[in-house]
């Protein structure tokens, strides 16, 4: 017999679902989202199987991410500009 | 543009989203994964996955969490050649850096016994398919370096991709910028403290990450000597300090700050490091000078100098 949630429970479980941390459980984000690989002048071999040997020199990293259908995308311009406004938010030692 | 603040990760969260309609639900968002985060990744939290990791010198089927934040920590020792090493954790220890940093006493007289490293984190082994971690015998792990950075890049990210809106989220001054910003790009001030609203330089961002790394904001001083949390891998203690801060920003917040960390440790060379990589950065000297690199935006004001 299939229990009927109450709104409130169902509330629960679907905010469950949609917590960022089982999004990133579920897309294993940490090995395919292009995380932090931004400053080596270096990008590491081929994995030839699960163990992870991090300890291996890298080469260099191509200056544009190739999309998903293997075509380089335009790099994006992520350099900080001029301003004479004010503030939004604060970067600082924490 | 609407926004909120909140403590985490004992430091303070700043949520910023381009529609206003968006931010209640942005935060809950934001809210349970710093939750997540927290539970998996703090060192000071005797409950958490890391402890546990660092008490048993490993584990397998370790929180997924923890796993990614470590994957991450562990790219970028490769990327720096251990200039950030996630290794250091007992050295942290040893200095007096062993619990919450504000429940860290600020001064005594007691003189500290340094620990040197006795492994990096090239010795770490991790196994995707077991989601096990090994660590040398006498490593306790740290993620200061990277988890805050990953934190706000993977949160700014799947809040701009859930609400369709432009999304800034700032962890301590670790900051990551996803979806359409707003006219202008966000203003960012970048200053020796993440608390300070004065001093330093606005600049805009319109993408990417943008991280601070001091050796200023967070000290503690034992007998008569100052330290802080940036460790030199290379002597487990706090780096030279040639640089009263470092700002860098970059395709994502993981880059920025662990370059910005690897330039703290670097000291002189720091320039020529980050100008390698294109890295655009701004970095205050000792004695309050001024370098910009790679792009970095030129000083509006006519001084470039920063007073302390």
């Amino acid at each position: 017999m299939v229990k009927q949630l109450t709104p409130r429970a169902r509330d629960a479980a679907q905010r469950k679902v949609n917590r960022i941390t089982i999004g990133i459980i579920a897309a294993s984000i940490a090995a395919t989202a292009g995380i932090g690989a931004g400053i080596a002048v270096a990008a590491p071999p081929p994995k030839q199987n699960n163990k992870t040997d991090y300890g291996q020199k890298t080469k260099t990293k191509p200056a544009t991410k190739p999309t998903n259908a293997g075509q380089a995308q335009p790099p994006v311009n992520d350099k900080p500009e001029s301003s004479s406004g004010d503030e939004t938010t604060t970067s600082g030692g924490s | 543009m609407s926004d909120v603040s909140f403590p985490a990760l004992g430091t303070t969260a700043h949520l910023l989203v381009t529609e206003p309609a968006m931010l209640a639900t942005a935060e809950a968002l934001l809210r349970e994964f710093l939750d997540d985060l927290d539970l998996a990744c703090s060192r000071f939290r005797p409950d958490s996955a890391l402890s546990t990791v660092n008490s048993q010198g490993g584990g397998s089927d370790v929180d997924p969490v923890l796993f990614a934040a470590l994957e991450v920590a562990l790219q970028a020792a490769r990327d720096t050649d251990g200039l950030v090493d996630p290794a250091l954790g007992r050295c942290l220890v040893a200095l007096g850096y062993d619990r919450d940093f504000g429940s860290v006493p600020k001064a005594s007289r007691r003189r500290v016994r340094p620990l040197r490293p006795v492994a990096t984190w090239r010795e770490i082994t991790l196994d995707a398919s077991a989601r096990s971690v090994t660590l040398p015998a006498g490593v306790q792990l740290d993620l200061g370096a990277t988890a805050k950075a990953w934190a706000a890049d993977v949160a700014a990210r799947e809040i701009a991709g859930r609400l369709d809106c432009g999304v800034l989220v700032n962890l301590g001054g670790d900051l990551s910028i996803a979806g359409p910003a707003p006219a202008g790009g966000w203003g960012v001030r970048v200053t020796a403290d993440h608390r300070i609203s004065t001093g330093g330089q606005v600049v805009a961002l319109r993408s990417g990450g943008l991280a601070t790394s001091s050796t200023t904001a967070r000290t503690w001083k034992r007998a008569d000597e100052v330290l802080h949390h940036v460790l030199d891998p290379a002597t487990g203690l706090p780096a030279q300090r040639i640089w009263r801060y470092v700002s860098v920003a970059a395709a994502d917040c993981v880059t920025a700050n662990t370059a910005a960390t690897a330039a703290l440790i670097l000291g002189h060379r720091a320039p020529e490091w980050l100008g390698e990589r294109d890295l655009a950065a701004r970095l205050v000297a000792a004695d309050g000078s001024v370098t910009a690199i790679a792009g970095w935006p030129h000083e509006a004001e006519l001084s470039t100098v920063e007073v302390a």
